[in-house]
């Protein structure tokens, strides 16, 4: 072992709070300059600060899914062009799924950070483009290769030697149906890696390489050793969980995810190679976000309290298979990457809720749940698209209920839209945005409720694009809790022509039309039977339960 | 002839300030004098008289008397309003609850939402739409209302908070169902969205009304007492009460709309700094107020102190917290004040607030039983904070606390007293160094343009190293910087924001409807003044447009000269936009909306330099001691008494000046400089 120096807790301390307030600064510069609504209203996005060795010093995560799969980006990207290709002044752009393990929406660029001609680490940022020119606009809901999904990009420069490639910005512009927001999007996160490249070598100037090497080293060590013991402190043993998605957007058959926890001293290995194979509908994702989603999940039990940083992680091994729908290869689509991995993530807790009972919850109601309407604004003949995910129930736990109406697992800070701000852009209009009473699991603590988002089309004529899942496999209740209600979408409910659907792409939509949206609930916790008659009387009152609920399932009148 | 008196009074959790400055009639001289006594609740005004009394000003002398309170925000933080309902367009009950559906707190798998402020079964409905154009879309139904407001006597509810979808662009349905409500139940307190803010978002909106309604009982019973209190004490001048968006206004206005007092404390200290710089000529102020449990901080470009109507109670990396759509100060807060505790965590990190000891116990040092070390013991420790006069000789500081407080943490942390008591200054300098950062850096602006005028207690204990961390090369401690909000506050102008949405695409074909824009909320302002008996001439006002990249969310705010053409409001922006952004781009430009600032003087302080009494340096030295300065080692300070120190005087670092209610500390080759006011310059 190489003599390590030790250096004050409080520097340490400094040194850590410098790294993460950069971070934030990244991202402030990244949410602040981005185009899209995706980006800075629902946080789509990711940034981190990396060291040479492409070991996270800060990072500032918008959605969680993105936990820790930038530093892949610059690792492979060293691996093809080798280390002699990271040049001063320089910033790189990628998003091909089989590397960055998401959708091709999701760009990530990243540059270099040089202090005195040597290399002192990286700058790096993800966020979701709104098109970037799939089959269909915002991307596909039932593609069959990813070469449908739109263009594909493995790691190239964007800016050579400080100057900004012209042409690398216009072949990214062409390939969108929305050029601006591309264009706008591409400066926000180049201005993210500038900013996160001078603040690092800002840090470094002030406390010296040294100091910044023994601090990274203490806090990975602290992080490290905090986590062995919060993993030492579960019991040895295997633990398994399975679920299914609905189907894969384009077959009937569901896709299983299925997983085994193995934790043995203070290791712990997720071993996800029993999921199913890839398939051919856009579900699923390259090995990069299969591990991100193990990270999430390990998170949430192991370390929810501590921002990640490079020591974090180390107790956790995954397993993915090659070809599977969590490792998936040329040419499997990609675009819902992400809606194996909510499963993933409450497997992880389900399979260790008995060892894990009060860090564990229910289940929560599980996918995005997107609604896409596009169409000709017939006011300004303009093509307009309203991408949403909509919010949800989660799952109870021991002491308290679940929360209704929250965006789900794999999202963070993503913020709904307002009905206002929804109204005034696109020609349709809202009749109701209300919770679902009775969707969450009874339980001695409630499963939250989902809820019910009811659009009228408001123009000649639109076209409706689904991604609802989780009806075969809605949100488990834990010890004794209910399950959860489905999801349910219906197309002019209560008509002669009333039609129900979860996933679909270019329904053809007249004015008048009404979609009525409904998310899934969140799982109990505990028997139903034991819960508060106070509580269960209050529920009623506020029409979270119904008075037949009530009486039926709680034994209260 | 009699001195004029113009006097501020801010009532605080623990105690009733006064300042009040009284100008002699024949030199012009101005003579400041300050005062505190107890707060007194649930009679606030008792304090009020209180203070005066003791401060020998003569009440009936009084010419201006400006108020500031933290009773509206006290009410909202410690849950103290009243049982409120809520009336919603149908189908939209829920969206107080729903809220934004985010969930900051990502990796918490038990995140708790914030809990409304109003339960869904006092949360009703009435039929009725108003289009995003202002169009009716469908009639105002109010046959349930009766049957509503029947439910809510029946539920014990005060007041009834009204919002409807799109009542920004056209109000006509909410007044009509606030006239109703008036009407029906005229003891209820009653308030619509519409009356606070005419923006866009509906959550954001909602609860704005529902916050404001909620604690309009207890504020309008706080005003009313205060406004007979002091006028049955005999004070017969102008009372105007201290508002969020550094202006104030009058007591019968405030009464109405309350919820705008919510952020007045930090205002009048902004307003105050932003004042400062101006009269010293530097227009780029950081200002910095350190208090006993928060810090705040608040950028200043140009003179110009930013007023926004984003601003949100209990938001944190934890927490979703509550938006209030009213116009605030533009500021950053953390928890991070003399009273901060100082504790370490499952790591071995060491950490410095949120938590606070509060007056009770208070940190070690108070000798009242608090056992944990707090900045305040450290600053004790280190000779930074004079054991010998604390809290201006009122306290004796008991340092044996001091040294068992900071000894168990040092044990914690392995490392001696001493470094403890560094590491505390450290960490409390770092969190305030990141919330500067946040307020300039995060936000496009480079500290080192800025001055720093730091104020509060504990301005002066920390102002230099930030400025040195920070690069900045000046810092100001205003004079009384204890008591600085309050001088703050009789600088203040009577002054209204007006944030209007109304979205268009911003080219000459829509440069009427912007005119008109303009013109109707200008009208608005002026009507409501002249009500009040302000009349046009003496009303200034500030237009500004705020634009955006089409299909943008967030814009840039662009003032909007007299005059100026739609080519020259759409350059504007695109600077502005690459300025704060980074780049700019050929896309078409959206109007959002206008924000209009309409001022009318009401008689604030004009400041005069202080005359000279021919005292020298010498004489304002106290003494001399050890100084710990954390990271550049021990010094022999130089100990100056800064109500001693007069125009002109000059001095060097180390030294550290010292009046009643606060300590700078200026570290060693600092150049300091009193100016013409008062104030200590120190040139880093």
């Amino acid at each position: 072992m190489t003599a390590v120096r030790t250096l004050d807790p409080i520097t340490t301390e400094i040194v850590r709070s410098a790294f993460s307030a950069a971070a934030d600064e990244m991202n402030a510069t990244l949410i602040r300059s981005a185009y899209t609504p995706i980006i800075y209203e629902m946080k789509d996005c990711s940034v981190a600060l990396l060291d040479a060795d492409h070991r996270v010093l800060g990072q500032s995560a918008g959605l969680p899914i993105f936990l820790g799969n930038l530093e892949i980006c610059t690792r492979l990207t060293e691996e093809m062009y080798g280390r002699e290709g990271w040049q001063p002044g320089d910033v790189w752009i990628m998003n091909d799924s089989y590397l960055t393990g998401t959708h091709l929406n999701d760009m990530t660029v990243f540059g270099p950070i040089f202090v005195d001609d040597e290399l002192v680490g990286f700058a790096a940022c993800r966020a979701h483009w709104l098109d970037v020119g799939a089959k269909d606009p915002g991307g596909p809901m039932d593609s069959t290769e990813i070469y449908q999904e739109g263009i594909r990009l493995g790691p190239m420069k964007v800016v050579d030697g400080g100057v900004q490639r012209r042409d690398v910005a216009d072949l990214l512009g062409r390939n969108s149906r929305f050029s601006y927001p591309a264009v706008g999007d591409l400066g926000a996160q180049i201005a993210c890696v500038r900013t996160g490249q001078r603040r690092l070598e800002a840090i470094i100037a002030k406390y010296g390489k040294e100091t910044i090497d023994a601090a990274r080293d203490e806090i990975f060590a602290q992080t490290e050793r905090f986590e062995r013991a919060a993993v030492a402190a579960i019991p040895d043993g295997v633990y398994r969980a399975e679920g299914s998605l609905d189907n894969d957007g384009n077959g009937t058959d569901p896709c299983w995810v299925r997983l085994t926890v193995e934790i043995r001293g203070d290791e712990m290995t997720i071993d996800l190679t029993e999921t199913d194979d890839a398939k051919h509908g856009p579900v699923n994702c390259g090995e990069a976000q299969a591990i991100s989603a193990c990270r999430v999940a390990y998170k949430l039990l192991i370390n929810p309290g501590n921002p990640p940083n490079g020591g974090a992680f180390r107790p956790l091994t995954v397993e993915v298979r090659r070809g599977s729908m969590l490792g998936a290869e040329e040419p499997y689509p990609c675009q819902w990457y992400f809606t194996p991995l909510g499963l993933l993530i409450d497997l992880v807790v389900k399979a260790l809720a008995d060892v894990l009972p009060d860090q564990a919850a229910g289940a929560s109601y599980g996918d995005s749940m997107v609604i896409g309407i596009t169409g000709i604004d017939h006011r300004n003949g303009r093509p307009w698209l309203d991408l949403e995910p909509t919010v949800g129930g989660w799952g109870a736990w021991r002491g308290s209920d679940g929360e209704d109406g929250l965006i789900n697992n794999v999202n963070g800070s993503l913020k709904d839209l307002p009905i206002e701000v929804l109204e005034t852009k696109f020609p349709m209009r809202m009749t109701e945005y209300a919770f679902r009473t009775d969707s969450g699991g009874a339980g001695r603590w409630r499963g939250g409720n989902g809820i019910v988002r009811e659009y009228t089309i408001d123009c000649p004529e639109a076209q409706l694009f689904l991604w609802f899942e989780r009806s075969v496999t809605p949100a488990w209740g834990l010890a004794g809790g209910g399950d959860a209600t489905p999801p349910v979408v219906v197309v002019n409910p209560n008509t002669g022509h009333e039609r129900r659907m979860l996933k679909a792409s270019r329904v053809a939509l007249v004015r008048g039309d009404v979609i009525r949206t409904m998310t899934g609930g969140g799982g109990g916790f505990g028997e139903p039977r034991e819960r508060d008659p106070e509580d269960v009387r209050r529920d009623v009152r506020n029409r979270h339960v119904t008075p037949e609920a009530a009486r039926d399932v709680y034994g209260v009148e | 002839m009699s001195a004029e008196i113009r006097a501020a009074t801010d009532v605080g959790g623990t105690f009733t300030d006064l300042v009040y400055f009284s100008v002699d009639p024949e030199t012009g001289a101005q003579r400041i004098v300050t005062a505190k006594t107890d707060t007194t609740p649930p009679d606030f005004e008792r304090g009020v008289l209180n203070v005066i009394a003791k401060s020998g000003a003569p009440v009936d002398e009084i010419a201006f008397l400006a108020h500031g309170t933290t009773v509206v925000i006290n009410a909202l933080t410690e849950r103290k309003g009243v049982k409120t309902g809520l009336i919603t367009t149908e189908g939209f009950r829920d969206s107080l609850e729903i809220a934004r559906g985010n969930r900051p707190d990502y990796f918490n798998l038990h995140y708790v939402k914030p809990a409304p402020f109003v339960p869904r079964h006092l949360r009703r409905e009435v039929p009725g739409r108003i289009a995003h154009h202002g169009g009716e879309r469908a009639p105002l139904d109010l046959r349930g209302l009766p049957k509503i407001l029947d439910d809510f006597r029946a539920e014990g509810v005060e007041a009834v908070a009204i919002c409807l979808l799109h009542s920004y662009a056209n109000p006509n349905h909410e007044r009509a169902v606030l006239d109703k409500v008036t009407e029906l139940w005229p003891e209820a307190a009653a308030v619509a969205s519409h009356q606070i803010t005419r923006e866009w978002r509906e959550y954001e909106r909602t609860s704005t009304a529902v916050l404001s309604a909620y604690v309009q009982p207890v504020a309008e019973r706080y005003l009313g007492r205060l406004a007979d209190g002091v006028r049955g004490g005999g004070f017969g001048g102008q009372l105007y009460i201290m508002q969020s968006n550094c202006g104030v206004d009058s007591v019968d206005r405030t009464k109405e709309i309350p919820i705008t007092m919510v952020e007045s404390g930090p205002a009048s200290g902004f307003w105050g700094a932003a004042e400062l710089g101006r009269l010293l000529g530097d227009p780029n102020v950081l200002a910095l107020d350190i208090g006993g449990t928060t810090a705040k901080c608040s950028l200043i470009e140009g003179g110009h102190v930013k007023i926004i109507s984003d601003y949100w109670i209990e938001r944190s990396r934890r927490s979703a917290g509550y938006p209030i759509q009213v116009p605030v100060v533009d500021l950053v807060e953390i928890g991070n004040g003399g009273g901060s505790i100082a504790w370490v965590d499952d790591f071995g990190k060491l950490h410095v607030g949120p938590q606070s000891a509060g007056a009770q116990p208070g940190p070690a040092a108070y000798g009242r039983g608090g056992t944990e070390p707090t900045t305040t013991d450290a600053n004790l420790a280190l000779g930074r904070i004079n054991r010998d006069y604390f809290a201006g000789g009122e306290i004796d500081a008991d340092m044996d606390a001091v040294d068992r407080a900071l000894g168990e943490l040092a044990d914690k942390l392995g490392v001696d007293r001493a470094d403890a008591a560094r590491g505390i200054v450290r960490i409390a300098n770092n969190n305030m160094i990141n919330a500067l950062k946040l307020i300039s850096l995060n936000r496009g602006y480079d500290p080192r343009d800025f001055t720093l005028v730091a104020f509060g207690g504990g301005g002066g204990m920390h102002a230099v190293a930030l400025a040195a961390e920070l690069g900045i090369r000046k810092v100001v401690i205003p004079r009384a910087a204890d008591v600085f909000s309050a001088w703050g506050m009789l600088m203040s102008d009577l002054r209204r924001d007006y944030f209007v949405t109304r979205l268009f695409g911003l080219n000459a074909g829509n440069a009427e409807r912007l005119d008109g824009l303009i013109d109707e909320v200008t009208e608005t302002a002026a009507a409501q003044f002249r009500r009040e008996g302000i009349e046009r001439d003496r009303i200034r006002f500030l237009r500004y447009g705020n634009l955006r990249y089409e299909n943008q969310e967030h814009g840039v705010e662009v003032p909007l000269r007299d005059g100026a053409t739609v080519d020259e409001i759409t350059e504007a922006f695109h600077d502005a936009y690459e300025r704060e952004y980074t780049y700019r781009l050929e896309a078409p430009v959206e109007f959002v909306g206008v924000h209009l600032v309409a001022i009318a003087e009401v008689g604030k302080l004009t400041p005069v330099p202080l005359a000279p009494t021919g005292r020298t340096l010498d004489d304002a030295v106290k003494g001399r001691r050890a100084v710990d300065y954390a990271t550049e080692g021990v010094h022999d300070a130089d100990v100056y008494d800064g109500d001693l120190l007069e125009p002109g005087m000059a001095f060097e670092g180390p030294a550290v000046v010292e009046t009643k209610g606060s300590t700078t500390v200026v570290h060693p080759e600092n150049a300091v400089t009193v100016d013409d006011y008062g104030n200590l310059v120190i040139e880093l």
